[in-house]
C-alpha cells in the first residue's frame, strides 16, 4: 500500500513542476511532506531502503554493481565484445589503455557515470544518517542497526569509488551541499582515505548483530568481512606511481583477525557445487556473504534485475543481443592442468587451447572452466541440451572464440527477463562470498611469510571445484572437457615456497572468480597490473589483432581519472591523477 | 542552506529493495530528494529596446527598412548540473545569466514597371545577431560551457569552446619539441598550449568560434509580363563555421564499417595534408572539441522558383470559368555549400539523419468559376 501512495506522490511532483513556472513559484516549499514525512521512525525507516535500493540501482553505461568494465574488460581476463569495436567506443578505449583526456572524462558512458551514481547513493545513506541521528533511542529502537546498516552501505560505495579513482572525495552526513563542494579528493592521503572508509565497517561491527533477521540487510559479520578486504587492499603500501612499496604486516594481521571471526562464526560456508553461486535457486546461500538483492515480479515496473551486465547475452536463438564481455583467450589458457591437475603456471599461454583441445579426451583443464566460459559444443549454463555454438557469437573475427556464462541465466528461468534489446535477471551480484574469505586470509598469510597455514585454504577451494562437476555433463553422464585438478600437496607435487604459494594464490583467485570482476584491482593491489598486462598484450596481440596499439602506461591507468566534469563543477578542488 | 531543508516532493523510482530476499512479490520502498530549493526565485525579466526606420525613396521605386534590436534578459531561470558528489535530487532552479541580444535586419526592394507591360521587382534582406552572456553568478556557471577560469562571460552560449588545431606533427623532431601533450606522434594533430603550462589539457580549451552566422539574407525576384508571371526566392547563411556529421566518419578510422573517402587523402611523410594518419586506436583524443573539427557552414539555397501563364479571359466565359492559370513550381533546385562541409545539408543541424530537404516540382492548374 505504501508503495502506491507513493506513486502518486511521483505523479503529483511531476505535475507541479511541468504544468507552469507560475505554480511553481507559488508552490509551498514548506508543504505537509516536509517536515512531518522525515521525523517518524517509519518514514526515516524508509529512507534506510531507499538506499539500500540505491547500490543496486545503475545500468551497464555507469555500473555501481558487476565491476566487468573495470575490473574483468581491463584485465587480462575478458574482451569488451559487442557489434564493432567502436559499438561503446569509450569501453573500447578502457581496454586499450588509451584513458586520454578529455572526450572519455566527459562521456556520459563510463567511469563518469558510475562516479555520479557512486554519489548519489552515498548521498542517500547520508540522507538516510542525518534523519537517524535526529531521532533518539526511544522513539526508534533499532536505530543504532539502522545506522550501522547505511554507514554499511557508504562504506562500500567509497571502497568502490577508491579502487577507480585512488584519491576520491570523502562525503559524509554532516556535510551541507556548500561543504560538499568544498571537499577535495585529496583531503586524505592514500591510506588516510582507507581508514576513513574503514571508520563504517568499524561502527557496524561495534553495533550490528551477528544475524539479522532480514538476509537482504548488513549485518556485524558483513562489516568484518569487508573491513578484511579493505585492511588488505590497504596494506599493500602504494607510492605516487601507483607502485606497492611495502606490504603492512599489521594491516595483514588485522585480515587475520577479522577473517577468522567470519569463518569462526560458522554462518557461512562454502556451496558443495561451484555451480549454485551462479544459478537461480540458490540466492542468499551459505557462501553469499554480502549481496545486491535483485527481485522480479515484486512491483516495480520492470523488476530490479541485473542491468549493469545487460549486455552479456548472446544472439543464441533463446536471446538475441549483444555479446559484450567476452572471455580473452588468455584466462581460457589459464585453466589448463598439468599431469598433476594443477596450473601451468609458466607455460599455460604458450598454445592457444583450441575447440578441438576442450573435449571429452582433450587437454586437462580445471572443471571451473565450463562454469565460466561458454565453449563450442559444451553444455550453456548447465543445460545438457544447449550447447554453446559459435554462431551465437555476434563479431567471431574481432572477439570470437569462448562465451560469457557466470552472469546469464537460461531463458527458460523464472528469473529471467529481456527488456528491450537487453537482458537481466533477478539472481543476487554477490559482493563478496566466502570464497573470497578464505582467498584474502591466505594471501595475508602468505605474505606473513605463513604460507604453510595458506595451504589447507586454497585447497579447499580447488577440492570443491573438483567436486563441481555434477551440473556441466552432457546429457549422456561424460563430461565436456578433460577436468584434471587436484589440491597441491608439498613436497609431492608442489614445493611450497613463499614465493610458489603467492603463485598459487594468485592463480586460484583468477580461476575462481574469473569474469566476476576482481582481477584487475587484484592486479593493482599487488603492484604487478603493469607487467602482467603488457605481458598478455605482447601474446594476445597476434591472436586479436584490434589489439594491435594497445599499452598499458604504467603509473597512470591502474587508476581512472577523476571526470572532467567533476573537476569543471567543484571549480578545481579536485587534483587530477598522475599522468592524465 | 541547511540539510535538513529538502523539499517536499518525493520520488519512488529506484527506492524498492528485497531486503528479505524474496526474490518476488510487492518489495518495501522509500524516499528519495528530486530536487533542491531556492527561497528566492524570481522571474526574470527582459528590457528591450527596438528602433527601425521605413523610407521610399525614387517616387516608390526603391523601398527599404532598416530595424536595430537591444535586448538584455536578466536573472534567467536554469537549472545548472551540480557536482557528482553533492549526491541524489540536489538540483536547483536558480536566476541565472543576465544575456544581450544585440542584432539588426534590413529590407531594401526595387520595383519597375514598363511602359511595355513589364513589372518587376527585386528584393534583398539581410540580418545580424549576437548574444552574449554579461553576468554569470558563480553556482549558475556549470550550466554554460566554459570553466572557472574561462567562463561564457563576453561569450554567447552559441559559441564553441575547444582545442585549437595546430597542424600535424611532420616529424619526431616537432614531436619533441611540442609540449607534454598525451598521444602525440608523427602524423597526429598537435593542439595549441594555450596557457603555456607545456602541457595539453582541460585548461588549454578556449573560445574557438561560434554556431551563429555573420549573416543571415534572402533575395527575392517578382516578375510579370502580360501573361507571364515568374518569382524567385532564395536564402542562406554566410560565415558561419559548424561541426560537420560527417566530418570524423570520414577522416578517422572506424573497423568493422565502410570508412570516408578523405581517409585516402590521411597524412603521410609523403602527403603531408591536414588530414591526421590513418590509426586503428584514437590514442591522441582527435574527438576532442576543437577547431579541426570546425568546418564553413555556410549555405546559399534556391528555395521557391514558380512560373505561370494566365489565360486570357475572354475566351474562357465558354466554359463558364472566370479564370484559368497553369503554373510550375519548383521548390528546393539549388542548394550551395562548401565542400569543407560533407554531411549532406548544412542548414539541418543534428546527427547525421540530417537529410537534405527534397527537390519536389510541381505543375498546378488554377480554375476559378
Amino acid at each position: 500500500m505504501k508503495h502506491n501512495s507513493i506513486k502518486i506522490f511521483t505523479v503529483t511532483a511531476a505535475i507541479l513542476l511541468m504544468v507552469s513556472c507560475k505554480k511553481f513559484l507559488e508552490y509551498e516549499p514548506k508543504g505537509t511532506l516536509t517536515e512531518d514525512a522525515l521525523n517518524t521512525p517509519q518514514r526515516v525507516d524508509a529512507l534506510v531502503t531507499a538506499a539500500y535500493a540505491a547500490i543496486g540501482n545503475d545500468v551497464f553505461t555507469g555500473p555501481i554493481t558487476s565491476m566487468w568494465i573495470y575490473g574483468s574488460m581491463r584485465s587480462d581476463d575478458a574482451y569488451k565484445g559487442g557489434g564493432a569495436v567502436g559499438d561503446l567506443g569509450e569501453y573500447n578505449a578502457y581496454e586499450q589503455y588509451n584513458l586520454t583526456v578529455p572526450t572519455n572524462s566527459n562521456s556520459a558512458n563510463g567511469f563518469p557515470n558510475t562516479w555520479r551514481t557512486a554519489y548519489a547513493a552515498i548521498s542517500r545513506a547520508n540522507f538516510a544518517l542525518r534523519k537517524l541521528n535526529e531521532l533518539t533511542d526511544a522513539q526508534m529502537p533499532n536505530r543504532k542497526v539502522r545506522q550501522g546498516e547505511v554507514r554499511f552501505l557508504r562504506g562500500h560505495l567509497h571502497f568502490l569509488l577508491k579502487i577507480l579513482f585512488k584519491y576520491v572525495p570523502y562525503i559524509d552526513e554532516t556535510l551541507t551541499d556548500e561543504g560538499i563542494l568544498a571537499v577535495s579528493n585529496r583531503q586524505f592521503k592514500n591510506d588516510e582515505l582507507w581508514n576513513k572508509i574503514s571508520e563504517d565497517f568499524q561502527f557496524v561491527i561495534t553495533n550490528l548483530p551477528a544475524s539479522v533477521p532480514e538476509v537482504g540487510r548488513a549485518n556485524q559479520l558483513n562489516g568484518k568481512a569487508y573491513l578484511a578486504k579493505l585492511r588488505l587492499y590497504q596494506a599493500y603500501e602504494q607510492d605516487d606511481n601507483h607502485g606497492v612499496i611495502a606490504v603492512n604486516p599489521t594491516r595483514l594481521n588485522e585480515v587475520l583477525t577479522l577473517t577468522n571471526d567470519v569463518i569462526n562464526a560458522n554462518k557461512y560456508r562454502l556451496n558443495d557445487d561451484f555451480a549454485k553461486n551462479f544459478l537461480y535457486g540458490f540466492d542468499n546461500g551459505p557462501e553469499s556473504i554480502f549481496a545486491i538483492q535483485y527481485s522480479i515480479n515484486d512491483g516495480t515496473t520492470i523488476g530490479r534485475i541485473s542491468l549493469s551486465t545487460g549486455l552479456s547475452y548472446s544472439l543464441a536463438p533463446q536471446y538475441g543481443c549483444c555479446w559484450f564481455h567476452i572471455p580473452s583467450q588468455n584466462m581460457v589458457n589459464a585453466f589448463k592442468t598439468d599431469a598433476n591437475g594443477l596450473p601451468m603456471f609458466d607455460t599455460f599461454n604458450d598454445v592457444a587451447l583450441t575447440d578441438a583441445d576442450l573435449v571429452t579426451n582433450g587437454a586437462a583443464v580445471d572443471p571451473r572452466i565450463d562454469h565460466t566460459a561458454g565453449i563450442q559444443g559444451h553444455p550453456f549454463k548447465y543445460q545438457p541440451t544447449i550447447l554453446y555454438n559459435h554462431s551465437w557469437e555476434r563479431i567471431s573475427a574481432l572477439y570470437g572464440g569462448f562465451g560469457n556464462m557466470k552472469e546469464q541465466q537460461a531463458a527458460d528461468c523464472p528469473c529471467f527477463k529481456k527488456q528491450g534489446p537487453f537482458y537481466g535477471s533477478s539472481v543476487n551480484l554477490d559482493v563478496i562470498r566466502y570464497a573470497d574469505v578464505l582467498l584474502w586470509r591466505a594471501e595475508a598469510l602468505i605474505e606473513l611469510n605463513r604460507h604453510a597455514e595458506a595451504l589447507p585454504l586454497i585447497n579447499q577451494l580447488r577440492s570443491r571445484a573438483k567436486n563441481s562437476t555434477g551440473r556441466t555433463k552432457f546429457a549422456n553422464g561424460t563430461n565436456p572437457s578433460n577436468y584434471q585438478i587436484n589440491e597441491y600437496v608439498p613436497g609431492v607435487n608442489i614445493d611450497w615456497t613463499q614465493s610458489n604459494a603467492r603463485k598459487a594464490l594468485q592463480w586460484e583467485r583468477r580461476l575462481e572468480f574469473a569474469m566476476e570482476s576482481p582481477r584487475f584491482f587484484d592486479l593493482v593491489r599487488w603492484g604487478i597490473a603493469a607487467e602482467t598486462l603488457n605481458a598478455y598484450l605482447a601474446k594476445e596481440k597476434p591472436r586479436k589483432p584490434y589489439l594491435a596499439s594497445a599499452v598499458f602506461t604504467k603509473g597512470r591507468e591502474e587508476y581512472f581519472p577523476i571526470p572532467q566534469t567533476e573537476i569543471d563543477y567543484t571549480k578545481g578542488v579536485y587534483v587530477q591523477n598522475n599522468k592524465y | 542552506m541547511s540539510p535538513t531543508d529538502f523539499p517536499g516532493s518525493w520520488l519512488n523510482i529506484g527506492t524498492a529493495y528485497d531486503l528479505n530476499g524474496a526474490n518476488q512479490g510487492t518489495l518495501p520502498s522509500g524516499y528519495v530528494s528530486i530536487q533542491g530549493e531556492n527561497q528566492n526565485l524570481r522571474w526574470e525579466s527582459t528590457d528591450e529596446l527596438n528602433m527601425g526606420v521605413d523610407f521610399g525613396l525614387l517616387g516608390g521605386r526603391i523601398t527599404g527598412s532598416f530595424d536595430y534590436f537591444v535586448r538584455e534578459t536578466k536573472d534567467i531561470l536554469i537549472q545548472p548540473p551540480i557536482a557528482g558528489a553533492i549526491g541524489e535530487g540536489r538540483v536547483r532552479w536558480l536566476n541565472g545569466a543576465t544575456k544581450t541580444n544585440k542584432g539588426w535586419e534590413a529590407l531594401l526592394t526595387y520595383h519597375h514597371s514598363t511602359q511595355g507591360g513589364l513589372n518587376y521587382s527585386f528584393t534583398g534582406s539581410a540580418a545580424h545577431f549576437r548574444d552574449k552572456i554579461t553576468v554569470l553568478p558563480p553556482e549558475v556557471r556549470t550550466a554554460y560551457q566554459g570553466t572557472s577560469t574561462n567562463s561564457v562571460i563576453g561569450h554567447s552560449q552559441l559559441d564553441i569552446f575547444g582545442y585549437k588545431f595546430d597542424g600535424i606533427f611532420q616529424n619526431q623532431g616537432e614531436v619533441d619539441a611540442h609540449v607534454t601533450q598525451t598521444g602525440k606522434g608523427i602524423g597526429r594533430i598537435r593542439y595549441k598550449d594555450l596557457n603555456g603550462d607545456g602541457r595539453i589539457n582541460a585548461t588549454d580549451r578556449d573560445w574557438i568560434g561560434t554556431q551563429l552566422p555573420k549573416m543571415e539574407y534572402g533575395i527575392r525576384v517578382d516578375l510579370d509580363y502580360k501573361n507571364i508571371d515568374l518569382s524567385i526566392f532564395g536564402s542562406g547563411v554566410a560565415g558561419k563555421r559548424g561541426f560537420d556529421p560527417m566530418g570524423d566518419l570520414n577522416k578517422f578510422v572506424f573497423v568493422n564499417s565502410n570508412n570516408g573517402r578523405d581517409l585516402l587523402n590521411a597524412w603521410t611523410p609523403e602527403n603531408p595534408t591536414k588530414i591526421p594518419m590513418a590509426s586503428l586506436v584514437n590514442r591522441n583524443d582527435e574527438f576532442r572539441q576543437s577547431d579541426f573539427r570546425q568546418v564553413n557552414a555556410s549555405y546559399f539555397k534556391l528555395r521557391n522558383v514558380q512560373l505561370g501563364y494566365t489565360l486570357a479571359s475572354t475566351g474562357l466565359q465558354r466554359f463558364k470559368m472566370a479564370g484559368l492559370r497553369i503554373y510550375l513550381i519548383g521548390q528546393n533546385l539549388v542548394a550551395l555549400k562548401d565542400k569543407e562541409y560533407t554531411a549532406k545539408d548544412p542548414e539541418r543541424v543534428g546527427g547525421l539523419g540530417n537529410w537534405s530537404q527534397p527537390t519536389t516540382y510541381t505543375l498546378g492548374l488554377n480554375i476559378t468559376f
